[in-house]
């Protein structure tokens, strides 16, 4: 299940950064960096993660959780000290 | 020193959002930020002590949240509301913007583009988005805390 996310995401993210984990309740978590995201909220970004999600994998979408959406940008500015 | 257990933890994050509601009401917007997310922190600990009874040195709400399995006690019909307030927060609480000044805090908002477009006095709006954040989330941890205590 793991590879068939990657796959959805980064081919719908070309270029993206993708970090995953599995979460306590099974599913997959973690990190999805691009930059296309740029000058979209939150809402729209994780709009557009769902339906990426549900067009590859239909039904086994639901296997995805929390799942972050940040710009290389957002991801330096929150790593610098 | 004394141990903080799963309950001081979250009695702390209690008093620090009303300590950031107030900083808030009386115009240390930069402050009122600060002590919104550290109350979000301490809750994320509260929950942390009760899943794994450990404590993580690391401030990373992503983190933390993850170690404590806070994002499984969000019923799947809030999922989406919850997860954007969640991210939203984590890109604008840093832990280190303790040490941060003013002209720095300002410079990475402008950077995450927080409260870029708005109308109004933007610090303060940028405060009252955090308070009502850090609320949020805070407020979906209270309402599961029982059952979750329950369960250790």
């Amino acid at each position: 299940m793991e590879q068939q996310i990657r796959e959805a995401l980064t081919q719908a993210f070309a270029g993206s950064e993708l970090e995953l984990d599995t979460a306590p309740d099974g599913r997959f978590s973690g990190l999805l960096i691009w930059d296309g995201f740029e000058d979209e909220d939150s809402v729209d970004r994780h709009r557009r993660v769902k339906q990426a999600l549900a067009a590859a994998l239909n039904d086994e979408a639901k296997n995805v959780g929390m799942l972050f959406t940040y710009t290389p940008k957002e991801m330096s500015a929150m790593r610098a000290d | 020193m004394p141990l903080s257990t799963a309950e001081t933890y979250r009695f702390a994050a209690r008093e620090h959002l009303e300590r950031a509601y107030s900083l808030h009401e009386s115009g240390e917007y930069f402050l009122s930020h600060y002590i919104a997310g550290l109350a979000v922190e301490c809750h994320l600990r509260a929950y942390l002590r009760l899943a794994t009874g450990e404590f993580d040195s690391r401030h990373d709400l992503r983190e933390l949240a993850k170690e404590a399995d806070f994002y499984g006690i969000v019923p799947r019909h809030q999922e989406e509301e919850f997860h954007t307030a969640f991210e939203t927060l984590n890109l604008r609480w840093r832990s280190n913007h303790r040490y941060y000044s003013n002209r720095q805090f300002l410079d990475y908002m402008t950077e995450i583009k927080a409260e870029f477009r708005q109308s109004g006095d933007r610090w303060k709006n940028i405060s009252r988005r955090l308070l009502n954040l850090a609320g949020k989330i805070i407020e979906q941890g209270e309402a599961k805390w029982n059952s979750k205590l329950e369960r250790h």
